[in-house]
């Protein structure tokens, strides 16, 4: 019959049919490549990772730290010894001495008071931890010229009489009524 | 690119002359057992266990896996994961980039790479005092 007789190939006589071992070599290979690639992927990211959880890691959280106390403790201080030499000693409780007192001489009555810290105020500059900026605390300093007003005044006060009222008279005897021209009163 | 991959104890022969293999994405489900020397590769999945009576090489590559199974061949080299126990009769070679989750047996050589993932028991199945000696 026709059907038997004539042959119907689907594929052509003069193509190459690799053999078993030929396809098990080539599969074998592209497997290999393929398996390559994927290990040494996950080998490098099991490096990666014991690196990072051993090394990394705690440098890091050691940067950061340092990095948080730099930025939220001391702010702004580029010189935090500076900041602190320009911050005011703090008072004692205990009354200055003698010594401490004769150190200092009084100026002449005549001499300008001059502000004595004003290379202190450029020292530095506080900031609160929200960054904003804080007056510079001034320095508690002991002027001489006070005590000596102090002891004026006490010595005036002594010698008023006892009986002066402590309230001022009024109408002041120096002063006049604002409406004296106005006044009808001959 | 003709080697199939760095290995340190088991031959390279022996990857080399592999017959069988479980591609990359397929999934075999049951056993593995022939009486003759060969070997087989899964980049696959495969559940279910592989068992060389005689000889035999099995290679489990970085992108197969394994699970719930019984491994035994001479030479048994791990790249990928492996869920169950492992006999090797003569070599065992495990990668770092393996996961051998289960009990591991061998009777002559073992080695194991830096980073490789083990959780379970390596024994060694030879005679003891008779390794000492």
């Amino acid at each position: 019959m026709l059907w038997r007789t004539r042959s119907h190939p689907t594929v052509p006589r003069s193509a190459p049919v690799p053999d078993a071992q030929a396809l098990r070599q080539a599969i074998l290979q592209a497997s290999w490549r393929r398996n390559r690639w994927v290990a040494q992927r996950r080998l490098a990211w099991r490096w990666l990772l014991w690196f990072g959880t051993r090394y990394a890691l705690p440098v890091l959280a050691v940067a950061g730290l340092g990095a948080w106390l730099w930025l939220m403790v001391l702010p702004g201080a580029a010189l935090p010894w500076a900041s602190r030499t320009a911050l005011a000693p703090a008072p004692s409780s205990q009354p200055p001495t003698t010594e401490a007192a004769q150190a200092h001489s009084p100026p002449a009555p005549d001499a300008p008071l001059t502000h004595h810290n004003d290379t202190d105020t450029e020292a530095a500059v506080l900031y609160s931890p929200e960054g904003e900026e804080l007056p510079v605390p001034l320095p508690l300093r002991f002027e001489p010229q006070w005590a000596a007003a102090a002891a004026a005044r006490t010595g005036s006060t002594t010698d008023s009489r006892p009986d002066r009222p402590l309230v001022e008279p009024f109408p002041h005897p120096t002063l006049q009524s604002e409406n004296w021209l106005h006044s009808k009163e001959p | 690119m003709n080697q199939p991959a760095t290995t340190r104890l088991v031959p390279v022969e022996r990857l080399s002359a592999i017959t069988s293999l479980i591609a990359e994405g397929a999934v075999f489900d049951g056993n593995f057992h022939t009486t003759r020397d060969q070997g087989i590769k899964v980049d696959g999945q495969l559940k279910g266990n592989i068992t060389f009576e005689n000889g035999g090489t099995l290679h489990v590559g970085a992108t197969g896996v394994i699970e719930n199974t019984r491994l035994e061949a001479d030479y048994v080299f791990i790249e990928g994961k492996v869920i169950g126990s492992v006999i090797a009769r003569k070599a065992l070679e495990i990668t770092g980039s393996a996961t051998l989750i289960g009990d591991a047996s061998y009777d002559e050589l073992i080695d194991m790479h830096p980073r490789a993932r083990v959780r379970g028991k390596i024994e060694y199945r030879g005679d003891i005092d008779a390794a000492q000696n």
